[in-house]
Formats: C-alpha cells, sequence, structure tokens
C-alpha cells in the first residue's frame, strides 16, 4: 500500500482527503504543519507528501526544502489558495512534483497521484 | 459749435497738456503691468508701445511749452525729434502685432520685412528732411505720412486680429470691446495723426494738412487727436486686465486640477485597499471551498448513496464552480502572473476586438465608428490583457446601447506639456500618453454609479459579476495608465484609457 502524507493546516481539508484517499486505497497521514510534515517524512517515509504552501509557522516551500534534505525520493505535490508564477516557479526549483490550485477536483488530484506513484511500482 | 471752436483755439496748450498726460499715463500703466509670465506674445511688444506713448506724451508737453513760451529753433528741432523717434515705436509695435496675428501669410511678409523696414523708413525721412528746404518740418510731415499712418492702420488690424488669433482664451476675459475699441481708434489716430499733417508745399500736405481741416471741421485736429489718445489710453488700460485675470485663471486651472490629483489619488488608494481586501478574502474562501467540494465529490461518487443524495452533491459542485469563477475573477484584479512588456499597437488591438465582440453580443442596430490616429507611440503592456481592457469597455457599450447606437473609437495620443495643462496626470504620465475613447449613445450612468463604476460587484446588469471594470482598472493600473469614465444619464457615456508613452530609456 502506498503512503501518502497530507500536509494542511487546514484540518476540514486534511480530514477530506484523508478520507478520500483512504476509500483509493491509500495509507494517509496527516500533518497539520510544516514542522509536524518534516517530522513524519522521516518517521514515516511516505512515497508522496501534498504540502499545502500557506501555513502558519514554516510555509509549505521551506517545508519542501527540509524534505528534500531529508528524503530525495519522495514526490512532493504542492497545494495552494494563491496562484502564483513566482511560488511556482520556486517551487519546480525545490523539486516539487507538481503544483496545484484550490479547489480543484478530486479526480484530477488522483490522476496526478497515479502518475507519480508510478515511479515506485 | 462756434463756442467750442473758439474756444479750442485758445487753449490748444491745455488740449496738448491733456493729450500728453493721456498718452505717458499709457505708457507708465504698460510698463508697471506685470506681464513677464504671461502666455500671451503681445505682453512681449507692449514696451514698444510705452515707448510710444512715454515719448510722444512727452512730445506733446513739448508741443503745449512752444505755444507758451514761444516757438524757437532748437525747440522745434528737440519736438521733431520726439515725434519721428515715437512714430517708429508706433510702427514698430504695428509691425509686431501683425506678426503674432496668427495670420499665415501676415507673419511671413512681417518677418520678411524685418527691423531694418523701420530703419529704412527712419532713413528715407532723414533724407526727404535734408533735400528740403525746411528740414523738420519736412521730416515730421513725411514721418507721420512713413511711420504715423502706416503705424496706426498695422496696429488697427494687428488688435482685432490678434483677438480672432486669440480668441479662445480671450473670450472668457470679456475683453472683445475692449480690443475692437482699440483697433478703431488706432486707425482713427493713424488718420488723424498721419494724414492730417503740418502744411507742407507737396502733394498731399499741401491739400490735406491741419489747415484746411481747421477751416472745414472749425475745429483744430488736436481735439480729435487727444480724444483719441484718452480712449486709447482707458482701452489698453483695460486690455492690461488680460494679463491679472490670466494669473488669476492660472491660479484656479492650479487649485482645480491639485483637487482633481488628489481625488485621483484618493481612488486608487481606495481602489487599491479594496483589491487587497478582495484578494485576501478569494484567498481564504478558496480553503473551505475545496474541502466542499471535495466532500461533495465524494459523495456523487459513492456507488452506496441514493439518488437524492447524488442530486444534492451536484447542486452543491455547481454552486462551488460558480464560487469558483468569482475567486478567479477578482485575483484577475491583482494578477500575480508577469505580465509582458511590449510595444502596442493601439489601433491593431482595437480592430482585432471588434470581430470578437460579434460573437459575443448581437451587433444589428449598432455602429462602431473609428477614429483611429495613425503613427501612434506604443506603450508598453501586455496586448492579451489590454485587449480583455478593450473588449470589456465596448462589450458594455454595447450592451447599454440596448440595440441601437453608436460606438466611437477614438484614438490619438497626447504630449504632456511641461508648463501647460493637465497637470492632474502628469504625476503618472510624465511622458504623455495614447488616449483610446470609447464614446456610446446608451444609456448613460447616474452619478452614484458612475463613483462606484470601478468597485468591485456593481452592476447593472442581470447577469453580471461586477468584476469587469474593477479588472479593467487592475489591469490599466498594472500598466501605469489612468482608466476613467464620463457620463449623463440618457445620453451615454464615455470611458478614456489613458496608457503612458514610454521613456527613451524605458523602450530598450
Amino acid at each position: 500500500m502506498k503512503k501518502i502524507l497530507v500536509v494542511d493546516d487546514d484540518l476540514a481539508i486534511c480530514n477530506m482527503l484523508k478520507k478520500f484517499l483512504t476509500k483509493k486505497d491509500y495509507e494517509v497521514i496527516v500533518a497539520l504543519s510544516g514542522e509536524e510534515a518534516i517530522r513524519k517524512v522521516k518517521e514515516e517515509r511516505p512515497h508522496v507528501v501534498l504540502l499545502d504552501i500557506r501555513m502558519p509557522g514554516m510555509d509549505g516551500i521551506e517545508a519542501l526544502k527540509q524534505i528534500r534534505e531529508v528524503d530525495k525520493e519522495v514526490g512532493v505535490v504542492m497545494i495552494t489558495a494563491v496562484e502564483d508564477e513566482e511560488t511556482g516557479k520556486k517551487c519546480v526549483e525545490f523539486g516539487a512534483y507538481d503544483y496545484v490550485i484550490k479547489p480543484l477536483s478530486l479526480d484530477y488530484l488522483e490522476t496526478v497521484l497515479t502518475v507519480k506513484l508510478i515511479d515506485f511500482l | 459749435m462756434n463756442l467750442i471752436s473758439q474756444w479750442s483755439q485758445n487753449n490748444l496748450d491745455i488740449v496738448f497738456f491733456i493729450y500728453g498726460l493721456a498718452f505717458v499715463i499709457m505708457g507708465i500703466a504698460i510698463w508697471v503691468q506685470p506681464k513677464k509670465e504671461s502666455k500671451f506674445e503681445i505682453a512681449n511688444i507692449l514696451w514698444l508701445l510705452s515707448g510710444f506713448g512715454l515719448i510722444h506724451g512727452t512730445n506733446e508737453f513739448l508741443d503745449m511749452w512752444a505755444i507758451i513760451k514761444g516757438r524757437s529753433p532748437a525747440l522745434d528741432i528737440v519736438r521733431s525729434f520726439f515725434l519721428i523717434v515715437s512714430y517708429l515705436f508706433l510702427f514698430e509695435f504695428g509691425r509686431r502685432l501683425l506678426r503674432i496675428s496668427g495670420e499665415k501669410y501676415l507673419e511671413k511678409i512681417t518677418k520678411l520685412l524685418g527691423w531694418w523696414l523701420t530703419s529704412i523708413i527712419g532713413f528715407a525721412i532723414l533724407i526727404f528732411g535734408f533735400i528740403s528746404t525746411d528740414f523738420w518740418e519736412t521730416g515730421t510731415i513725411w514721418a507721420r505720412y512713413l511711420l504715423g499712418f502706416p503705424g496706426g492702420v498695422l496696429i488697427g488690424f494687428g488688435f482685432v486680429l490678434y483677438y480672432k488669433y486669440k480668441k479662445h482664451k480671450l473670450e472668457p476675459l470679456k475683453v472683445k470691446k475692449y480690443f475692437f475699441c482699440a483697433s478703431l481708434f488706432f486707425l482713427v489716430y493713424g488718420i488723424l495723426g498721419g494724414l492730417v499733417v503740418p502744411k507742407g508745399n507737396f502733394f498731399p500736405s499741401n491739400f490735406l494738412n491741419t489747415d484746411s481741416f481747421l477751416s472745414l471741421v472749425r475745429i483744430p485736429v488736436q481735439i480729435f487727436r487727444a480724444f483719441c489718445a484718452i480712449i486709447v489710453t482707458w482701452v489698453i488700460y483695460r486690455i492690461l486686465g488680460i494679463f491679472n485675470l490670466e494669473i488669476r485663471i492660472e491660479l484656479q486651472n492650479e487649485i482645480t486640477e491639485r483637487k482633481q490629483a488628489q481625488a485621483q489619488l484618493i481612488q486608487s488608494a481606495k481602489m487599491a485597499s479594496v483589491g487587497l481586501l478582495a484578494v485576501g478574502v478569494a484567498h481564504e474562501i478558496n480553503n473551505p471551498i475545496f474541502a466542499i467540494s471535495g466532500e461533495a465529490e465524494m459523495l456523487l461518487k459513492d456507488e452506496t448513496k441514493d439518488i437524492e443524495t447524488k442530486d444534492a452533491s451536484k447542486a452543491i459542485l455547481e454552486q462551488v464552480k460558480r464560487i469558483k469563477g468569482i475567486t478567479e475573477r477578482i485575483l484577475l484584479f491583482s494578477r500575480q502572473k508577469e505580465f509582458k512588456r511590449e510595444p502596442l499597437d493601439v489601433n491593431k488591438i482595437i480592430e482585432k476586438c471588434i470581430p470578437l465582440l460579434s460573437y459575443q453580443v448581437k451587433m444589428e442596430g449598432i455602429k462602431i465608428v473609428n477614429e483611429l490616429a495613425s503613427g501612434l507611440p506604443r506603450p508598453l503592456g501586455d496586448e492579451n490583457q489590454i485587449q480583455e481592457v478593450f473588449l470589456n469597455i465596448m462589450l458594455n457599450a454595447v450592451q447599454a446601447m440596448e440595440g441601437e447606437g453608436r460606438l466611437t473609437i477614438r484614438t490619438y495620443s497626447e504630449k504632456i506639456r511641461e508648463n501647460g495643462r493637465r497637470k492632474t496626470d502628469k504625476f503618472k504620465l510624465g511622458n504623455g500618453a495614447v488616449i483610446i475613447e470609447f464614446r456610446n449613445t446608451g444609456k448613460g450612468m447616474d452619478e452614484q454609479t458612475l463613483n462606484k463604476l470601478f468597485s468591485p460587484f456593481l452592476t447593472t446588469k442581470e447577469k453580471g459579476t461586477g468584476l469587469g471594470l474593477f479588472i479593467c482598472y487592475g489591469i490599466i493600473e498594472r500598466h501605469g495608465g489612468i482608466i476613467e469614465a464620463q457620463s449623463k444619464l440618457r445620453e451615454g457615456s464615455t470611458f478614456i484609457v489613458k496608457l503612458p508613452i514610454p521613456k527613451e530609456e524605458e523602450r530598450q
């Protein structure tokens, strides 16, 4: 079973994504902050991280950088409510796999995940 | 009649005094009038008229002196000298007045006949004087013929032409009557002073002279000249008032312009904060919307749920889509995407918009008139975004006309002069602007609507979101331009977009 880490300071979003991904037969771990996300990447070694950008404390970009230091393999999909070309470029530069904008359809999210997870087959 | 005739002949010294005083006052009045800052060209040549007034006035005082103390050859020489010099000033003033009268051919002729014309005439008078028996007497006659009379005629025409040329500026100052009066009385003065000369032994001075005038009219010509001098002085004094009015108007304009600039600053600050608020809200909304849409999507796909639940989920997703649309449009206002800065062909963008327009609205009964200036400078910007603005304004216009009317699109460029009008926009459009005007004959707007026109969520349309002009405002702001609207209820509206002309160094 593939392991997915959902990182978002908004609990409603975490719960929704967890419900959806569990249904799709993924193992889901949740983190509510950047710091927690890094710790969980170390401990749980997920295949993919869904990472929110705008969070109190450590933001998604910083978290991305540190996750990359811990784990070079993990696929990181940035999820943001703020569409901003600069940030998008930065994410790709720091090794994010994709950059999606809220609200997005779950179908689309599933496709992104499937494509990324082919790497781990 | 007899009495006046008798009196004036006996009291010519008083007449000369009044005559001289009038012209001296005119000379001083012109001299002391502050006019350096004036934009009327006439201000630069009035010193000549002032010179004429002072010198000719002195000449009249000398004439008075001659009557009181008796003539002497030395005094005659001095008097003649003053007369000739004063007429030189008068003539030169007339010549230069015609030169600035705005008539192209006159400008050319008077330019061709430069200052040397006046000098040559002066020289000719000397020659005429020398070859005659009575040097100074003959000299003054020729000075009157060659300088006094033409001078009066030139000034007579000059004032009328100058008024016509500067009508747009002078009309609000209500000085028409003074200009025409000056014209008439300089003309009359030119005839009385330039043609009615002292008796000479050659034609026409042997025929038309002060003596023949006296025997015909029975009142000395000097009375009429003095009368002209008084009128001319009074009229010139009133004309000098334009320089004071000019300063006052300039000040008033400055004040209104400053007020406008201030209003514009407040407006743009207000728009910026409204924009910031809207953008913040849009971002915040996206999070819960994602949670809602995700849940609804799962319900919709859950095979165990009944049809009612699925319909409800569908409805939820439908509305989520709407909210998403709104937030997306709001975010366009402060679109973080980098926009291109390419030289724009404004006319081409407009021509591209017109066919696009007909896809979106019915164009029957709508006439589009293009008044596009060629050779416009190219402002820098993002063609797609500018096209969006134009299309938006045009769509609004067509919708406001409800199936019948005319949309006039005019483009032109405007240089912003250093000391000229349009200080309002100067703080933004330092190098001038390309201006695009969209004038429609639609239903127009009331003032209340006009004031809030660019604010978000303001709409008069049934299906509008009220974001169109808000986004346009954002786009034009980011281009460093200005968008504004004028409107009158039931008469139509005009939208004006001003895009800055890039400075030389920006163009590279």
